[in-house]
């Protein structure tokens, strides 16, 4: 249903007439964000500078009953910033503003539209930056690390977005602007901030936020380890955090991902090995020969072929570059591809990687397997071809067997991406009905009416709009 | 251990009951609920001081029986406790693997695990570590109807639907019990310092706090504490008015390099060394300090919890320091150093203060406190004191949503009714 023209005329009085796109060649861009399976069109997109024009344009679609969401840079995995139901997308790309930089009380205080990457081009000079570090962090906005809960590699010591979210000012789904927590620290109350963080934005639209900033560390130390099996790769990860020791990062790729990284950018990774772990200890230089020590001899047992030290800075970017670029140059040998996000214990990482290789090799499915292991959290991706028919139906049949593997070892559906409109109806999986009804009962104190950003998270039976 | 309880905060509790299991503990909130009765959770007593004074205790429900490990997976780094279960205990058996649990909170072990994530206590040791919220990933609760929910799991790493952790720590038991929490535990951190530095004045000791967190050093804690809670120490006695305790805790060789660095940036900012403890010592200077900051499990007295912005601190320091001078009490002042939350013990020695001078100069310092962007909470102080004042202080906007999350999960207010903000 095209959307009444007075709506329009009203978003434009908002935020003036060349920030609103309702033409459906412009919406195009707008149907989906990072998980393509997922497509709908809002009916129109917004671009606000303020968080006062953000409450108008709240109120204004509670108004006229019509769904609402927040976008930031469209990186998200789960399908958080679908318009499952149309309605009018509020696009924060231009609140991008880095309002201040307080090292003495290590904050930063950032607009949602900020580029993560900019916090850290602007704090590191000053030997400071905000841990959270998704492989998106080029592209991706605070504002959606904040809803999604983003994770990345060096999570595994630092923790999550959460973990570095102080204080939010938020425009909540009736339009009223908040502030939850305070920048000093211990606010009472609820703890709000850590509750709507990771809300796949349900709970509201956060308009400005402070930051966490960390010490950037005095030293810092890349490995390579090249297994001959999955399986050895997979034991010697649990065999470093079993022994104490938390690195900074323990990455894992499998020998597809490394063949896809070497064919597109020739980074001289041992193609051959089984799968490779990328390690990196971070802390005092003093304190970083006797931990290198202790990974480098447990990594050996577990029958370690090659291991390489990066000696210089390019050589560690390098690594990180065959890392960060596994997803995307995956992305080249197929058509389509369908990742995963599971989490399971550390201490299970073998079994179950051995069993979603199964899986996929009894459905002869082509399967490349990413892990920020010593989190346990894995990223399988499943290669494909969507024009096939059928072939949409057996993925996510696969998909759903390999969720389950992970549960039933423990493990949860998602560690960084979210369950937006992916997996909202495996939430059953994890969570019994009194479970989910805790968590309605928060979204009923938020967003009663469901307008803020319908049919995410939930499975559809505890959604109005389905 | 707490056997029998008579009242919490000059609220009699009316009735008292130890169930034995998660069961049973639904069954009896079901009744209580469909009875219309008030309840609130005891657990090892270490925090009922906390809140407003309840509105009722119809039912005061011992979580004690709900103790012991039910999983613990060192090659996971994860432990999942029953809510009854002591810090003490859990140390323990974590000390077996070698790891323990990063939380260091006033008074010490003896507090069980439940009281603590009611009361998101923490410690010196949350400068490394992060508090309770940083380190539960799992947990399972009663809610005020009976009905029973977990949230989380055993990851170190979880986005499946709301972050539902974060919400009951700290929520004192108003939108239900805890009855078993899943935490992240750390591998044992090599040995352990600490360096007690003495400085003529307190920004003195902050701006030193703030070389030391500009550098390389990676602290696990830094307190400043004046000179009279360092004398209760039964430490040397003091050259300075303030004192900075500076812990590491790291494998030997880069323990020792830390200590070096940290003596050349106390020489450069003139502080002086008071003293040097070893791995040993170390643990019981910290074990005493909690004590301490929790008053000694004396029930008397006043102690403010106050929360700063570093541009504040200083003066907040200064004005808690002339509020024990106008109550003509002992003033034994502990401060986080590196977050600048301070702890404010007044105690006298002859007659307390009246209700309403005490009163009064907790509304003065709430004053310069928010004025600054900070705040403060009225932990502990003897039912007179806390009637006619409200706790918490806490008034912002995002009071309203609280409300309805409380009205979402415990409508007939039910659970520890009136003890938290805004009347929750």
């Amino acid at each position: 249903m095209p959307l009444n023209p007075q709506i329009l005329s009203e978003l434009r009085e908002i935020v003036g007439a060349e920030q609103v796109l309702s033409a459906p060649e412009e919406l195009l861009a707008y149907e989906c964000d990072g998980f393509a399976l997922h497509r709908h069109p809002p009916d129109v997109v917004v671009f606000p500078t303020t968080r006062e024009e953000v409450s108008r344009i709240v109120r204004l679609a509670n108004r006229h009953r019509i769904p609402f969401l927040a976008r930031g840079s469209g990186t998200g995995l789960s399908g958080g910033a679908l318009a499952r139901f149309g309605g009018i997308v509020i696009a924060l790309t231009r609140m991008k503003c880095i309002r201040e930089l307080d090292f003495e009380n290590r904050q930063a205080v950032v607009q949602p539209g900020v580029i993560t990457m900019e916090v850290f081009r602007a704090a590191s000079p000053s030997g400071y930056y905000f841990a959270p570090d998704p492989s998106s962090a080029m592209v991706s906005s605070i504002g959606g690390n904040i809803a999604e809960n983003a994770g990345g590699p060096h999570c595994l010591k630092y923790g999550t977005t959460t973990n570095h979210i102080l204080w939010l000012e938020a425009v909540l789904p009736s339009g009223e602007i908040v502030e939850l927590g305070s920048r000093a620290a211990d606010c009472p109350g609820y703890d709000l901030v850590g509750l709507f963080t990771g809300s796949e934005g349900t709970l509201g639209v956060a308009t400005l936020a402070a930051l966490r900033l960390s010490r950037l560390p005095q030293s810092v130390r890349t490995m390579l380890a090249a297994f001959h099996s999955l399986r050895d790769a997979c034991d010697a990860v649990s065999g470093i955090i079993a022994a104490g020791i938390i690195p900074a990062a323990l990455e894992l790729m499998d020998r597809r991902a490394v063949a896809a990284v070497e064919a597109a950018r020739g980074l001289g990774l041992p193609a051959d090995a089984g799968a490779i772990v990328i390690l990196e200890l971070d802390g005092l230089e003093t304190a970083l020969p006797a931990q290198a020590g202790l990974t480098e001899e447990i990594c050996r047992r577990q029958g370690c072929r090659e291991l390489r030290v990066a000696a210089t800075e390019e050589e560690r970017a390098s690594l990180w570059q065959g890392r960060k670029e596994a997803f995307g140059t995956t992305g080249r040998m197929t058509r389509d591809l369908y990742m995963h996000d599971a989490v399971v214990p550390r201490n299970r990482l073998s079994e179950v990687v051995t069993s979603l290789y199964e899986i996929a090799d009894r459905a002869g499915v082509a399967m490349s397997l990413l892990a920020h292991a010593g989190d346990g959290n894995l990223h399988p991706i499943l290669l494909f071809d969507r024009t096939r028919p059928g072939e949409e139906e057996r993925i996510l049949a696969l998909v759903r067997d390999m969720l389950r593997v992970c549960v039933e070892a423990g493990g949860t559906l998602s560690g960084e991406h979210g369950i937006g409109s992916e997996k909202n109806e495996f939430m059953d999986m994890l969570f019994s009905d009194a479970d989910l009804e805790a968590m309605r009962r928060v979204r009923l104190a938020f967003n009663p009416d469901e307008l803020c950003n319908p049919g995410k998270i939930f499975p559809s039976r505890f959604c109005r709009f389905h | 251990m707490v056997d029998t309880l008579s009242s919490i905060d000059g609220t009699p509790v009316e009735r008292q009951v130890f169930p034995e299991s998660a069961e049973a503990l639904a069954e009896t909130m079901k009744e209580a609920c469909e009875a219309g009765r008030t309840m609130a959770a005891i657990g090892g007593g270490r925090h009922l001081h906390l809140g407003n004074p309840p509105g009722s205790v119809n039912l005061g429900i011992h979580l004690s029986r709900l103790r012991g490990i039910v999983e613990y997976e060192p090659g996971n780094l994860t432990v999942s406790v029953r809510a009854g279960t002591t810090l003490a205990d859990l140390q323990n058996a974590l000390r077996a693997a070698n790891q323990f649990l990063p939380l260091d909170p006033a008074g010490g072990e003896a507090a069980t695990l439940g009281g603590l994530l009611a009361a998101n206590a923490s410690g010196p040791l949350r400068l490394r570590y992060g508090t309770l919220r940083d380190l539960l990933i799992g947990i399972r609760m009663v809610h005020a109807d009976g009905s029973r929910t977990r949230a989380g799991g055993k990851l170190v790493k979880n986005v499946a639907g709301y972050d539902m952790c974060k919400l009951y720590t700290g929520s004192l038991g108003t939108l239900g019990f805890c009855t078993e929490l899943t935490l992240k535990v750390q591998p044992a951190s090599g040995e352990s310092a600490t360096l007690a530095l003495g400085f003529p004045s307190l920004p003195a000791a902050l701006e030193a706090t703030q070389a030391i967190l500009r550098s390389e050093l990676l602290p696990d804690a830094v307190e400043a504490i004046n000179a009279t809670a360092y004398a209760a120490l039964a430490a040397p006695p003091a050259a300075g008015s303030w004192i900075l305790l500076v812990r590491f805790g790291e494998a030997r060789t880069a323990l020792h390099r830390q200590l070096d660095r940290t003596r050349d940036l106390a020489a450069a900012s003139g502080a002086s060394i008071l003293q040097v403890s070893g791995d040993g010592a170390t643990q019981e200077l910290w074990r005493r300090l909690a004590d301490q900051r929790a008053g000694n499990g004396s029930a008397s007295g006043l102690l403010l919890k106050c929360a700063a912005l570093y541009q504040s601190a200083a003066a907040t320091g200064r004005l808690l320091e002339q509020a024990g001078e106008r109550l003509q009490a002992q003033a034994s002042l502990y401060c986080h150093a590196g977050i600048h939350v301070y702890h404010a013990c007044y105690r006298w020695t002859g007659p307390e203060c009246a209700p309403g001078a005490i009163q009064d100069a907790i509304r003065e310092l709430r004053r310069h406190c928010r004025a600054a962007g900070g705040h403060l909470v009225v932990e502990r102080a003897r039912p007179e004191v806390k009637q006619g004042l409200d706790v918490w202080g806490y008034e912002a906007p995002a009071l309203d949503l609280m409300r309805r999350i409380k009205m979402q999960f415990d409508p007939k207010g039910l659970l520890n009714p009136g003890r938290f903000v805004g009347g929750i």
